[in-house]
């Protein structure tokens, strides 16, 4: 049995679980050991402590390993330190997952590669212990711009992580477009595209939604963001609506989910755009309501400036449901011609356009072949698969 | 070489604007021009010669019909408003396979792919044998048709398999899909403008815009300011002329007719569908993870390099060899030399100066000496540098930052006037060979820094004592190459700036642009795609065409510059001569003078000769002037008081005042204005 030792770079990302849970499922000789923070401690009391609390962690840290499934092992800890200092508590960080390193060694599960999720902080740790220990190391990212250009300001932690990915064994991006990103971050080529994924055997709880009496017989587009901002493209998805013409709009209603601080500027401009009786603002969903809103609607939109992939798009074709997306990153690597359009990015003419298309032509989109589709490229199986043959070819080099 | 012009347009443009357009860079292509027209709505495509050029059918044409053989003159829709579509033309400069079956926009595949083409495929008779194997058929003997097959074969991935420069556009009328690249190291230029109206154009100089109703010049200050401060222009993808930007060498664009927006055409579009398609690691392989004796490492190099000058020879037409004296282009020289048949002489152009501290003929003379050769030795003048100024800027599209670039200028009018279209030269082996003196020294700095007292006692042990106390006595000159770079601040040139007029929030562009220069492999990436090459290779471009003459550059191979890359700096880094190990590695080919050779000067003027003691009323009456136009954005008391230190020696001299003079000029040559100025 090979045994991978996964970093999870932050406390919270419940997609990174579903990697690991899709990997114990679908590879074969593989133990795979989770490290993660388990703290959800606040942000304040990180940044303000994170150095005393890391210094008492570090010698007072004991590894605590349970299993919880027969191939996943979760080394989960309470070391946290604040995600923006963490090049201040390299060292610290080093020395903490090398300690569970020799810990997980001394058990019997000698790590033989580390998967990390997204390249800071992960991506840091996993070189210093692969400069130590030769261990390899591969880095899934997932993160976009906002990594690259804001986040770090010295020069010198921009290096320090520019070495960690230039050293990585394999970085995985999760589209065509994030791949070019990194590439072009680190000036050097690098290798695979593995899109994220969704585990379709994940008993999920899903919503009852009632079709709201304004709603009836209308063709349902639903929209969302998980914050609402300038660049998730609201404002141009309600233009496009302004623009069509009037016996199309009269049968549309627009479901917007999300929330966040520009919600009632958007509002506004749809009502100045005379378009709010066509729209319904749903507000911040969970989960389970997200999902069957997917199962409701007609279609789905999403009009964004820049995605590093689209899971919500995904979410839309599990469902079986056709897309509009515009040409923004990740949803060149998902849109295809069997399940939606592409249009181009704040273009409120062609997204008009398109959505006139799929109103007319919903009928030509095959539910069916939609949902498997999907799945047969994005489901838990199918990445794994292609994890599997990566993972095999680093440690038999 | 040839020049070429790509217009995506939803609103209405007239051929006329687009025939003029390519006008204006019949220096670069006087053999030949063609045009294509196609309209989105109708999916038709037309195709154009001009009357006698390029026509089928007609006198010395008659012989040829192809799919992309024009049968209609372009003049009879010159006042024609185009529909929405795009436009394609060419102007060609032949140089292999010269007959009219290389007629461009060229047609691949029953008129599926068309392609407007700027350059040289090196091994495109290798890559056709493939193609050839796998069931392509060709209609003609150019590599241009050999690019569309590749294409077509290999998709976008074909860029990997060429060796060579170039600037392309192929449009693929099937799909409705455009692809368009540069070459690895951006050897040949493209540029592009996006008008207000969203309109898309594309072409090899930047002055082709100007033929459009829609242009206006303004000022792009952020350049500006780089380029005055700093010397600094072709460092990133912006140009002088804000809304004109440049693809980065080693980019493609890559989008179909359906991903441009109906609202138009921005910028922003354009970039997210630019990717880089080369990186400088690919070919980590060639060194095999071997341990190679340095023996091992000079026979690839040369191998290499011959195998270069094999390639870069291959033309239809005569070919020559620019001459310095230096060991890049005595190398080149004399190993095109050792390729040449029976009987063959090659012609070589050499720039002298009448200041003995300036002049290299000696050098020439050397490798003239050894070899086969025709010599030309050109004197250029100052009156010369006067007369031919304007000129110049109006070839280059952009001001230069030294009189250097006007050395070229003369040495291609030689060339042309010799009957040479094919020059070989020695440019780009600097950037990556450690030709600037000054990386070697950062990275000593560093391991001095690391460990001084090993540094010490290894310089010791091999007895480099006077290099050490050279090394100790002159770590000052790092601050300087920093300075040089523009990241340390000169004061008395911010003195003469007043910024406060300027419409610009960048001071430092080196900081923007974000490399370790302590690390051997950023430092040579930083030199060849932003700190000297872009420039250089801009000069190249435009010096030569301006004469209807090939300049080509077997040191920007690309195997040659990956070996080096991946050389490691111990190697690199390993001895106190120039270009230690290239030296070594073509030893056999130098005189031994030239092999022995210690001093560089670099392609460089006698500036500061014409400058103080020649005519300095001349400079001092432009730069008086210039600072007129350039009102309160300079403090002219000041500038002009540092022109006249500079002149009596109590200042350093530099070129500030040159590149001000010459930064005024090019607003008069372009009609360029600031924007307020607009208002």
């Amino acid at each position: 049995m090979k045994n991978i030792y996964c970093i999870f770079s932050w406390n919270e990302y419940p997609l990174f679980e579903e990697y690991i849970l899709a990997f114990s499922k679908n590879m074969e000789g593989y133990n795979f050991i989770i490290s993660k923070r388990k703290d959800k401690v606040g942000s304040q009391f990180q940044r303000y402590f994170s150095g005393l609390l890391l210094f008492f962690w570090q010698f007072n840290n004991t590894p605590k390993m349970v299993k919880t499934d027969f191939n996943v092992y979760d080394i989960s800890s309470r070391m946290t330190f604040g995600f923006f200092n963490f090049f201040r508590f390299r060292k610290r960080s080093f020395r903490f997952h090398e300690k569970q390193i020799l810990y997980l060694e001394s058990t019997g599960l000698k790590v033989d590669l580390i998967h990390v999720q997204v390249g800071l902080y992960g991506g840091i740790t996993a070189y210093d212990i692969k400069a130590k220990y030769g261990i390899p190391y591969v880095i899934t990212e997932h993160m976009g711009d906002v990594m690259f250009d804001d986040m770090i300001s010295s020069k010198r932690y921009l290096n320090e992580y520019k070495t960690a990915y230039k050293n990585a064994n394999q970085i995985v991006s999760v589209s065509r477009s994030l791949r070019k990103r990194i590439n072009e971050f680190i000036r050097i080529e690098t290798g695979e595209v593995i899109s994220n994924l969704k585990n379709v055997y994940l008993p999920e709880k899903i919503g009852v939604i009632d079709r709201k009496p304004n709603w009836e017989n209308k063709i349902l587009i639903f929209t969302l963001a998980g914050l609402i901002n300038d660049s998730k493209g609201i404002k141009e998805l309600t233009s496009a609506i302004a623009l069509l013409p009037d016996n199309v709009r009269s049968r549309v209603h627009v479901l917007i989910g999300g929330e966040g601080n520009h919600r009632s500027m958007f509002e506004q401009h749809a009502k100045e755009m005379g378009v709010s009786e066509y729209c319904t603002w749903l507000g911040q969903l969970r989960r389970m309501d997200v999902l069957a809103y997917h199962r409701l609607v007609d279609f789905f939109v999403l009009a964004s400036h820049s995605e590093t992939f689209g899971m919500v798009l995904l979410e839309a074709l599990f469902a079986g449901k056709p897309v509009i997306s515009t040409f923004c990153g990740g949803p060149e690597d998902i849109v295809n011609e069997g399940n939606g359009l592409l249009v181009p990015v704040l273009d409120i003419y062609s997204l008009r356009d398109a959505i006139n298309e799929m109103i007319i032509n919903r009928d030509k989109y095959d539910t069916e072949w939609i949902a498997n589709d999907a799945v047969s490229r994005f489901s838990g199986k199918a990445i794994a698969d292609k994890y599997s043959k990566l993972f095999n070819k680093i440690l038999v080099n | 070489m040839c020049g070429f012009l790509f217009v995506l347009h939803k609103k209405n443009i007239t051929a006329n604007e687009c025939v003029k357009s390519l006008d204006l860079i019949s220096h670069r292509g006087p053999d030949d021009e063609g045009y294509l027209v196609y309209e989105s709505q109708g999916e038709d495509i037309k195709i154009y010669g001009r009357d006698n050029k390029g026509l089928g059918g007609k006198d010395k044409q008659s012989q040829w019909n192809l799919p992309y053989t024009p049968h209609e003159s372009i003049e009879k829709i010159a006042n024609n408003v185009l529909v929405p579509g795009i436009f394609m033309g060419h102007r060609r400069l032949s140089i292999i396979d010269l007959d009219l079956t290389g007629h461009q926009p060229m047609s691949y595949l029953e008129k599926r792919y068309w392609i407007v083409f700027n350059g040289e495929i090196y091994n495109y008779l290798e890559l056709k044998q493939e193609l050839m194997a796998e069931g392509m058929i060709f209609q003609s003997n150019s590599d241009t048709e050999v690019i569309m097959a590749a294409y077509h074969k290999w998709g976008e991935d074909c860029l990997k398999r060429f060796t060579g420069m170039w600037s392309f556009v192929i449009f693929d009328s099937q799909e409705k899909r455009f692809f368009g690249c540069r070459d690895n190291f951006g050897i040949k230029p493209m540029y592009y403008w996006i008008s207000e109206g969203g309109t898309v154009v594309m072409g090899s100089e930047i002055k082709q815009f100007t033929a459009f109703d829609e242009w206006s010049a303004i000022v792009n200050e952020d350049m500006a300011l780089d380029y005055i401060e700093h010397a600094f222009l072709d460092h990133t993808e912006e140009t002088l002329f804000k809304n004109v930007f440049q693809i980065k060498p080693g980019h493609a664009f890559s989008f179909s007719l359906k991903s441009v927006p109906k609202s138009g055409f921005t910028q922003k579009h354009l970039q997210q569908y630019t990717y880089r398609w080369y990186y400088l690691n690919r070919g980590a392989d060639i060194l095999n993870n071997e341990k190679l004796t340095l023996t091992e490492i000079y026979q690839q190099i040369k191998n290499i390099f011959v195998e270069s000058i094999q390639y870069h020879k291959i033309s239809d037409v005569p070919v020559g060899s620019a001459l310095s004296g230096g060991i890049d282009s005595s190398a080149v020289t004399t190993v095109l030399s050792s390729m040449l048949g029976e009987g063959e002489v090659i012609k070589t152009f050499t720039s002298c100066s009448e200041f003995a501290a300036y002049d290299e003929r000696k050098w020439a003379e050397e490798v003239n000496k050894e070899i086969k050769s025709i010599p030309h030795y050109n004197y250029p003048k100052l009156d010369d540098v006067i007369e031919n100024t304007r000129k110049l800027i109006w070839f280059q599209d952009e001001p230069y930052q030294s009189q250097s670039a006007m050395l070229g200028y003369f040495i291609y009018q030689e060339a042309n006037r010799a009957g040479i279209k094919v020059l070989l030269n020695g440019q780009g082996a600097d950037e990556y060979m450690g030709g600037y003196g000054q990386w070697l020294l950062m990275y000593e700095s560093r391991m001095f820094s690391r460990n001084p007292l090993k540094f010490i006692k290894d310089k010791l042990k091999n007895r480099q004592w006077a290099y050490l106390l050279r090394f100790l006595g002159s770590k000052l000159e790092v601050k300087i190459f920093l300075q040089f770079l523009g990241k340390k601040k000169r004061p008395t040139k911010l003195r003469v700036i007043n910024y406060n007029y300027w419409n610009s929030q960048r001071r430092h562009v080196i900081d923007q642009l974000d490399y370790d220069l302590n690390d051997i492999q950023a430092n040579i990436e930083f030199f060849i795609y932003h700190a000297t090459l872009p420039k250089y290779l801009h000069w190249e471009d435009r010096n030569s065409m301006a004469h209807s003459v090939e300049a080509r550059v077997p040191f920007l191979d690309k195997n040659l510059v990956e070996y080096y890359y991946h050389l490691g700096s111990d190697i690199l880094a390993g001895g106190r001569s120039n270009k230690p190990i290239f030296r070594e590695a073509v030893k056999s080919y130098l005189p031994w003078t030239i092999y022995k050779r210690k001093d560089k000067k670099g392609f460089v003027t006698p500036e500061e000769e014409w400058v103080k003691h020649v005519n300095p009323e001349y400079f001092r009456s432009k730069l008086s002037s210039a600072l007129i136009v350039l009102g309160n954005r300079f403090d002219k008391s000041k500038m002009l008081k540092l022109f006249e230190d500079q002149l009596s020696g109590s200042k350093s001299f530099d070129n500030l005042y040159w590149r001000i003079i010459l930064f005024v000029e090019w607003m008069d040559v372009f009609q360029v204005k600031f924007q307020e100025d607009r208002k």
